[in-house]
């Protein structure tokens, strides 16, 4: 009689799960340590005085109350970044979107083309704010130069109250190739089939667009949406380079204030603050977005 | 296949040959060792080493990185072979230092590092940089060996925490052909407002109606924040009381020292939009258009004096006597900055780092940058294939034995005009005001009040007096809250 074989200490399924765990350790300790480790940090922060340089004092709600009571700046910068999410949104899904209708033909050389309205969105952001800081030069930049060929005599742009925040918007949009790109995809994956079943009932061009494109688009649409929402509120890097926030805080955004708060004026409990508050807002707009989806996004699978 | 190190990669990209690169280290070596032997040490005891070790020691300084520096550098470390360096970039130091700031906190800041002196009792009250009396006492280095602005900048309740390097104050620039042609004197400037006022007009140039050169512009030069401060200090403005407790910048000297630059481009400027669209065509650009010869009077700093004599065709003269208003007439007014070496709180390299610091302020150090810097000017010349010999005006250093050894080994053989200038340069030393004893301790949120005043006067966003009251309410609030944590520590 053949002796009884040992049972295995863990079943084939444990040892792969024990197995899946193991490789994704490494990757769970690094998420602990690096982002959530400093998300709980940082909110704790916002609940104290803390110069970074001195111990740091429990202050309960002062920070929140302060931002909300006594500080005009908070309001301001809020403002500031809500007129250019406002405004540069809509701007950077419209252009997207076109763009893509216009790249998605089959044309000879298309691909340079794509490539040429793609490249802005790899060139570093500080580089481009260099370049657009040139272009944007009143005297002898290359937008006023253009405009007084025709006979318009262009703003200060970067150095006026009024223009400033266009001028940022007006280069952030030079880089909208990679939402482009996104949406050119979004495109080639709408089948042909339901634009000829379109054509065989007697659909126009607009009619095909109006409801065969939009819609199967609609998930690529909503996606860049939610993204370029969440990434206005963030802007830092062109204003931080090209304006500093001038002329007289008119470009003073809402994170490159939350960065003099914590870098320059070391006053770090209260950027944590700010940063929550943009959190909550950030993440309350996106769960609108969401609500609001299933009134204007079409799913094809849900249809079925 | 030869190796090219980072620090002549450094050197190529700033436009010197690699050969150059290779002569002026040698001769800068070369230099440093002969000098090490018949050359008494600039501060008592600097150069000097201790025992020998079997491996070098590494310190980490940050400084702000440029050729001569690293040039420098290999000097130090050839003569002081038990001590190597690993230089980094300072980074940002006009609003804060933030990456000092915050490496310094996490207990991982360089040994020694680079500071700016406007923000330095602000950091200094902070505990951010450590006491050097016990090491200035035990090397007798005597404080009064150097400029006495600096060293009261950087003492703080009575303690010294950093050795200046360098130093600067403002400077008046004119441009004696625009005042020939103007039928103005070329060799005296302006020394009031009324001056300025009445002189601009008859320098200024129209095209039709439009300027197309600029008797002088306040906002001069494009991009420096702090302007503010002079023509309010030029109107017998001071930035704070003197317990520091106390900020001023909404009182009637500053406000009437804004009204005055708001109507000085109003009126001889064509106006906000005309004058700022003509000075931003130069924002970063290398040339400004008083070298370009667009603008007739500038207040500048010390520093050009040397930069503005690559134009060839720039006939100019210039003062450290700032031009005062009528209300504060036959006042000598100016304000000094510049750069301080500092210690880690918490390094352990105490020594090495003290003994770089002596190094770096004496005169061995000024021989060594010279060198580099005269032949990247030598460089410079060749390539911009400008006319006679280089004019090299280094940066003055704030010891006065290193500084007498730059009078002797460089501002002597300047041509006579900027020899002129950097006397009179020397001499508003004497007078000027210490950025940190104006910034106080509430430093980067003055110089912001300072740059958002300037903004929104000048595009009438706010009057003066609205602007400077909006600055003056966001500095005392941080300066309150300074000293009240400060109090409580």
């Amino acid at each position: 009689m053949a002796a009884a074989q040992p049972k295995p200490r863990f079943t084939n399924a444990a040892r792969e799960a024990l197995t899946c765990y193991l490789f994704l350790l490494p990757w769970g300790l690094g998420f602990l340590a690096f982002v959530i480790g400093p998300v709980v940090a940082s909110f704790v922060l916002g609940f104290m005085d803390y110069e970074i340089v001195t111990p740091a004092r429990w202050v309960g709600l002062a920070n929140y109350i302060e931002l909300f009571t006594d500080d005009a700046r908070f309001g301001m910068s809020m403002g500031n970044t809500l007129y250019y999410v406002l405004v540069f949104v809509p701007f950077h899904v419209i252009i997207a979107t076109l763009l893509a209708l216009l790249l998605n033909q089959k044309a000879r050389g298309i691909a340079v083309y794509r490539t040429l309205f793609y490249v802005p969105s790899i060139v570093p952001i500080v580089a481009g704010a260099i370049l657009w800081v040139w272009i944007l030069q009143p005297e002898w930049g290359l937008i006023n130069s253009t405009l007084r060929m025709v006979g318009i005599e262009g703003p200060l742009w970067l150095a006026s109250l009024t223009w400033s925040k266009p001028a940022l918007i007006l280069m952030a949009l030079w880089g909208s190739g990679a939402a482009m790109i996104i949406v050119l995809a979004g495109l080639q994956g709408v089948p042909q089939h339901l634009y000829e079943a379109a054509e065989i009932d007697g659909a126009n061009r607009w009619q095909r667009f109006q409801h065969v494109t939009i819609p199967m688009l609609s998930p690529t649409l909503f996606f860049i949406l939610v993204l370029s929402v969440i990434a206005s509120f963030q802007v830092f890097t062109t204003a931080y380079v090209m304006t500093g926030g001038g002329p007289a805080e008119s470009t003073l955004f809402y994170m490159l204030y939350l960065y003099r708060r914590a870098f320059v004026l070391l006053d770090m409990g209260y950027a944590a603050s700010m940063a929550w508050i943009l959190f909550v807002a950030v993440l309350a707009l996106t769960l609108i977005q969401f609500k609001l989806a299933s009134r204007w996004v079409y799913y094809e699978a849900e249809q079925s | 296949m030869t190796r090219v190190t980072s620090e002549e990669k450094t050197v190529v990209r700033a436009g010197v040959s690699r050969r150059s690169f290779l002569r002026s280290t040698a001769a800068v070596a070369g230099l440093a060792l002969a000098a090490s032997a018949c050359v008494p040490a600039g501060p008592e005891g600097a150069g000097d080493m201790a025992a020998p070790s079997e491996e070098p020691v590494n310190i980490q300084i940050w400084w702000r990185l440029r050729p001569t520096i690293e040039g420098a550098i290999q000097v130090f470390e050839e003569t002081h072979p038990h001590i190597t360096v690993s230089l980094g970039d300072l980074g940002e130091a006009v609003y804060g230092t933030p990456k000092y700031v915050t490496a310094v906190a996490a207990g991982k800041g360089p040994d020694v590092s680079y500071q700016n002196r406007h923000t330095f009792r602000q950091f200094a009250s902070r505990n951010l940089y450590r006491p050097i009396e016990d090491l200035l006492e035990r090397d007798n280095l005597d404080k009064g060996n150097f400029m006495a602005g600096p060293i009261a900048d950087l003492t703080w309740q009575g303690t010294l925490y950093g050795l200046p390097h360098t130093a600067g104050t403002r400077y008046f620039f004119w441009n004696r052909t625009h005042f020939e042609e103007a039928g103005l004197d070329p060799d005296v400037g302006p020394e009031t407002w009324d001056d300025i006022m009445e002189m601009a007009p008859q320098l200024n140039k129209m095209e039709g109606d439009r300027i197309v050169r600029y008797g002088f512009l306040p906002h001069f030069p494009p991009g420096l924040s702090d302007q503010l401060l002079i023509y309010a200090m030029e109107n017998g403005g001071f930035s704070q009381s003197e317990d520091g407790r106390t900020n001023l910048i909404n009182t009637a000297p500053w406000v009437e020292a804004l009204e005055w630059c708001v109507n000085m481009i109003d009126e001889f400027g064509g106006g906000h939009a005309a004058a700022s669209s003509f000075m931003e065509g130069f924002a970063g650009q290398p040339v400004d258009p008083f070298a370009q010869g667009q603008v007739s009077m500038c207040s500048y700093g010390n520093w050009m004096i040397g930069r503005y004599a690559k134009f060839p065709d720039l006939d100019y003269d210039g003062t450290g006597l700032m031009p005062v208003s009528a209300a504060n007439e036959g006042a000598q007014v100016n304000w000094s900055c510049g750069w301080t070496f500092v210690i880690d709180p918490n390094t352990e390299l105490v020594e090495q780092g003290w003994e770089f610091m002596k190094w770096v302020i004496s005169e061995d150090y000024v021989r060594a940058a010279g060198t580099v810097g005269l032949e990247l000017e030598k460089e410079e010349w060749a390539r911009q294939q400008l006319p006679g010999e280089p004019i090299f005006a280094p940066t003055p250093p704030v010891y006065q034995p290193a500084m007498q050894f730059m009078l002797d080994e460089y501002y002597s053989v300047l041509p006579e005009r900027q020899k002129l200038m950097m006397e009179r340069y020397l001499d508003s030393e004497t007078f000027s005001v210490g950025c940190g004893q104006i910034a106080g301790l509430a430093a980067a949120e003055l110089w912001i009040g300072f740059k958002n005043a300037w903004e929104s006067a000048l595009t009438k966003k706010q009057t003066p007096q609205e602007a400077l009251d909006a600055s003056h309410a966001d500095v005392q609030k941080a300066l309150d809250a300074a000293w009240e944590n400060l109090e409580s520590a």
